[in-house]
């Protein structure tokens, strides 16, 4: 099994802990309550999905920089399902049909393939509801490192 | 091997156990464990490793960790223990150290004087010189 050093760990924990700490009492946070100026430099790994009423057409609102640098293309408005292959961002929502199965935060990490280099990463996924109902949106981020040969 | 290991952590609330989420990583399922225990707003955590065999299309779950409120009663009992240990040694250190009893100072014997015992001696050799000289004039 891979070993994460603190830093890939870091962010999910900090990623959770902004989850919980905007439920505000209810099930889930919306999308509005998910502010870019409360997230400082964790923004830039973090995406932003809208979905529709069943779940579907998952839409990219929001792609940071680190997670998918913009000069490999914009992805807001792209279906999550025609994300680059072999991307961080691929692996990171690679689980939205279980997020939308448990309604609760799910966390994955691993090894990768992204713009040729090798990463170890830890994403997570965090379901978001603006009747507290259905999940209408998700929330998510990750971060990775260089797997270094030798 | 066909196995898929996670980690549920389970809250406690409302008399059942609630999921709160699902991670790969069993220290980083522990470590949400804890946070969500110390958060103190739930009576009770749990961790779940659910094992998932491809195989037999079946699944295992074990309760790999579980805390609640009286293990935090029990936790927070000994804490105050120790502190009040800590504190104990800390007042006998602090304690004025223990006075030595004082010695029962025994009545010491007398010896007779330098010159008393002189005295003595001169009254012996006056009395021997008196007898030699009684017995010479015999």
């Amino acid at each position: 099994m891979a070993e994460y050093s603190g830093i890939e760990r870091r962010l999910v924990f900090r990623l959770l802990d902004y989850w919980e700490r905007k439920k505000e009492g209810r099930k889930m946070p919306c999308m509005d309550d998910i502010l870019s100026s409360e997230l400082a430099d964790d923004w830039d790994w973090c995406f932003l999905i809208s979905l529709g009423d069943e779940g579907e057409n998952a839409i990219f609102t929001h792609v940071g920089s680190l997670i998918y640098p913009t000069e490999r293309g914009d992805l807001i408005g792209i279906e999550v399902s025609n994300c680059p292959e072999e991307t961080l961002i691929k692996q990171a929502t690679a689980f939205v049909p279980r997020v939308l199965e448990l309604g609760v935060p799910v966390s994955i990490g691993g090894e990768c393939e992204d713009g040729g280099d090798k990463l170890l990463y830890r994403s997570t996924l965090m379901p978001l509801s603006s009747d507290d109902v259905f999940v209408d949106a998700l929330f998510g981020g990750a971060n990775c490192r260089k797997v270094t040969n030798g | 091997m066909s196995q898929a290991v996670s980690f549920e952590v389970d809250t406690y609330q409302n008399n059942k156990w609630v999921l709160e989420c699902v991670l790969d990583d069993k220290d980083m399922a522990l470590s949400t464990a804890k946070r969500l225990y110390d958060s103190k707003r739930f009576p009770a955590v749990r961790v779940v490793q659910e094992t998932y065999d491809e195989v037999s299309n079946s699944s295992r779950e074990r309760v790999i960790f579980e805390s609640t409120v009286a293990d935090r009663d029990n936790r927070v009992s000994q804490q105050k223990k120790a502190t009040v240990a800590k504190k104990q040694n800390v007042d006998r250190s602090e304690r004025q150290p223990l006075r030595k009893r004082p010695k029962k100072v025994e009545p010491t014997k007398k010896s007779p004087s330098i010159w008393v015992m002189a005295l003595w001696f001169v009254a012996i050799l006056a009395v021997g010189t008196s007898a030699l000289v009684y017995l010479r004039s015999l």
